[in-house]
């Protein structure tokens, strides 16, 4: 199974490397679809897509990316490049509180990292709790207390590290802004390929997007993605 | 000495008549000129005193409106060496409802006495109805008149209305006495200047006045209401007779003219109201001008978008524009030109903004809605400008992203630069996977911790057993250590009797025959007594002990009776 899934990536970095970039990209969503979560692979993604001058989507693979890895400066570096290549030249959208704790935290350790440090921790004072309960009573409660605390916090800052966006980005050539989700309602704002948003509610095929400027408006989800969940085309 | 009589007699006189008129008792009296009267024809009202000092306080003219005066005039006469003073203060009134009114007594004060006049009762009968079409008595010397810009409106379309008066004869010091405050409109005066001209109305010249001129947005449907406008002016009128030269002789007289409000029928807007109404009411365009849709990078393009027509433009706000692609805005300037005329409210309100394209390809100019009422249709009308493509050139801007659905297709780029080229590949690996509940092991282990924190606070004690149970376990054990051959099997069963002697009130140290027969009776203290001996002797020279066997059974008797 490894065996395979290398032989595909290294048949589409050829095909990369060659310029046959939808094929390209076609092989590494191949990947993405059968599981594999790599923020290589999103980026990999993310620049087929730029060749291809798919802005939209390449950001939002790029975004993908960089939720996972914050600190890839080849991610960062790409992201940059293209939003100078952006039409709209839109502030970032702010992130919720929890999101951008989550961020700052990835960008230390994994979310993974983060679980084994706790569970190294939990396991110890678990151990000395049953050492003080059956073997050694006069074992002081203190060690253990001081443990699980610690262990504790490093869970919750490995559940808070786990990649969560409400981030969303027009993947459409363009986009109008509504003043209500109704298509015959009253346009506010149009915004182009590759501009992002952070999603605030839905209802039945519209999205209610706060932009980083400020503004907000109702959308047609048709022309927009999520960062998150990731579904590959 | 005559002559010094002489030269002071008119300082003595004066003295003397001074003193007489000081000891003359202080009158005040109101009169008027008229008992009835019409609506909006004025009367004077005179209050008269023979005091020379103190200040006269008039009366609240409740009902009346004081349209001339106070004239103030004082007299002294002589009349066979006898001096009167009188002073008197004229108000001349107009009345403002029918009815019978009175008016109060005036006060005064003098040398901390307080003076009171008579009251007088007005009686206000209907006045005469003057309109400047018809054909004013020979009495009127002049009318005033609302003028409407429209009789039937909708609620926020606006109406001009021009305050004119006529003037038939000679007339100055024109002042409005009662301004109509209309109700449940929005009302703003108007920079307007006086004009006349000379009009021939009915048989008569007259000069037509414009002097006030307001603008009125009705919020409420219904009938334009408020209370009547009222002027008042002094006219020239002959008196009859002739000065020395044969010339007439003229006098000026007060008169109040009052004009209704017009009759003006305010329509509701019919609901329901789109829910892109914009508040518009009128006969608008909305215009957006572009002063070209093909630029270099280096040019710009000035775009205006601008409500014109006849409507509310006092109210109205432009539409905020939607930003085109591709082009940095830059902050509007904003032109209007509004004109207030009776046919209504005309003019226009302009943004202009400025586009500096900031890529090159083409881009698009959003399409733009407004809905506004038309007021000659009666029906909510929606203006749509439609989608605009505007084209950028240029060598010295990048190319953007975007393209329309509907516009050309999308333009392949070539990233060719390295130094501005995005980075190469990354290696990928494939063995990592996405976990649906990646931290589910952690919790599990964090539940156990928590268990584990549980289990400190339970303490494992067992089950208290009974004193027979207890006492039958030791039996049993020393039963089985003595069948065994256990070498402590003496020591337990010493322990045993010694502790339940110690159950019975007897310390170890206490132990002896006397006390066993004590407490225990004769023969069991006795037989106890015989076996602890025997024990300890058993303990202390193991090799001396006898029949085992006999030592448990006595042990077992006993045991059942301590």
């Amino acid at each position: 199974m490894g065996a395979t899934l290398t032989a595909v990536s290294d048949s589409a970095s050829a095909l990369y490397a060659n310029g046959q970039f939808e094929s390209a990209r076609t092989l590494f969503e191949s990947l993405a679809e059968k599981g594999t979560a790599d923020p290589a692979l999103y980026y990999n993604i993310g620049n087929c897509y730029t060749r291809l001058g798919q802005f939209g989507e390449a950001r939002l693979w790029y975004e993908r990316s960089l939720l996972f890895d914050p600190r890839n400066e080849e991610t960062l570096h790409n992201l940059e490049w293209l939003n100078t290549r952006l039409t709209d030249a839109l502030p970032p959208p702010n992130d919720a509180l929890l999101h951008w704790i989550g961020h700052q935290l990835r960008a230390i350790l994994t979310p993974e990292n983060w679980g084994l440090v706790a569970g190294m921790l939990l396991a110890g004072a678990l151990v000395l709790l049953i050492l003080r309960k059956f073997k050694r009573p006069s074992l002081s409660w203190r060690l253990p207390l001081t443990l699980s605390s610690m262990g504790l916090v490093l869970l919750l800052a490995a559940q808070i590290s786990i990649p969560q966006s409400d981030k969303v980005v027009v993947v459409g050539n363009n986009s109008y802004g509504y003043s209500a989700p109704d298509a015959n309602g009253k346009r506010i704002v149009l915004l182009s390929e590759g501009s992002a948003g952070r999603l605030v509610r839905t209802s039945e095929g519209w999205f209610y997007v706060a932009l980083g400027d400020g503004r907000q408006a109702w959308f047609s989800s048709d022309h927009w993605s999520r960062v998150l969940p990731i579904n590959p085309h | 000495m005559e002559r010094k009589i002489g030269k002071y007699h008119w300082l003595w006189a004066f003295i003397l008549l001074a003193s007489g008129l000081v000891a003359q008792e202080v009158q005040l009296t109101a009169r008027s000129s008229r008992t009835s009267v019409g609506l909006d024809e004025p009367f004077r009202v005179t209050f008269s005193s023979n005091a020379r000092g103190g200040d006269l306080n008039p009366p609240n003219f409740e009902h009346f409106i004081v349209v001339g005066g106070p004239y103030s005039s004082q007299q002294t006469q002589i009349i066979n060496g006898s001096m009167s003073f009188s002073r008197e203060l004229t108000y001349q009134l107009v009345a403002q409802e029918e009815g019978t009114f009175s008016i109060g007594p005036a006060t005064f004060e003098v040398k901390g006495k307080r003076y009171e006049s008579n009251t007088l009762t007005i009686q206000v009968r209907a006045g005469v109805q003057r309109e400047r079409s018809a054909s004013p008595t020979k009495s009127v010397g002049f009318t005033v008149d609302i003028l409407s810009s429209k009789k039937e409106v909708y609620v926020g379309e606006p109406i001009v209305l021009l305050f004119s008066a006529t003037l038939f004869e000679q007339v100055r010091d024109l002042n409005m006495l009662q301004s109509p405050n209309f109700e449940n409109v929005l009302q703003q005066q108007l920079d307007f200047e006086q004009q006349s001209r000379r009009e021939r109305v009915g048989s008569r010249i007259a000069t037509i006045l414009d002097f006030d001129k307001r603008l009125i947005i009705p919020n409420k449907p219904g009938t334009l209401g408020g209370q009547e406008l009222k002027i008042t002016g002094a006219v020239q009128k002959p008196t009859g007779r002739r000065d020395f030269f044969n010339m007439p002789l003229m006098r000026w007289e007060q008169e109040v003219a009052t004009a209704k409000i017009p009759a003006v029928t305010i329509k509701p807007l019919p609901t329901p109201k789109p829910a892109a109404f914009s508040g518009a009411v009128g006969e608008l365009e909305l215009v957006r001008e572009l002063s070209r849709t093909s630029v270099n990078g280096d040019e710009s393009i000035t775009l205006k978008l601008r409500i014109e027509g006849t409507g509310n433009f006092n109210t109205i706000s432009v539409p905020e524009l939607i930003p085109p692609q591709g082009f940095d805005l830059y902050d509007p300037e904003f032109n209007e030109k509004i004109r207030y005329s009776e046919r209504g409210v005309r003019g226009y309100k302009e943004f202009e903004y400025l586009l500096v394209p900031q890529f090159k390809g083409q881009f698009i100019l959003p399409e733009m809605q407004w809905t506004y009422f038309n007021t000659k249709n009666g029906t909510y009308e929606t203006i749509t400008l439609e989608e605009t493509t505007l084209n950028v050139t240029g060598e010295a801007l990048n190319e953007a992203s975007t393209t329309d659905a509907g516009s050309p297709p999308k333009v392949q780029r070539e990233v060719s630069s390295i130094d501005n080229d995005i980075r190469y590949l990354q290696e990928v690996d494939e063995n990592k996977t996405q976990s649906k509940r990646p931290l589910l092991w952690l919790w599990v282990v964090f539940g156990a911790v928590v268990l584990g924190w549980l289990l400190q606070l339970v303490s494992f004690h067992p089950k208290k057993k009974s004193p027979e149970a207890v006492r039958a376990a030791v039996k049993k054990d020393i039963n089985a250590a003595w069948k065994t051959n256990d070498p402590e099997a003496v020591d337990q069963m010493l322990n045993a009797l010694e502790g339940a002697l110690v159950q019975r009130g007897i310390a170890k140290e206490h132990i002896s025959l006397s006390t066993l027969k004590e407490v225990l009776g004769p023969e069991v203290g006795g037989r106890t007594n015989e076996l602890i001996e025997r024990l300890q002797l058993a303990l202390y020279a193991p090799n001396s002990t006898g029949s085992n066997e006999e030592w448990l059974n006595e042990f077992n008797a006993l045991w059942e009776q301590l």
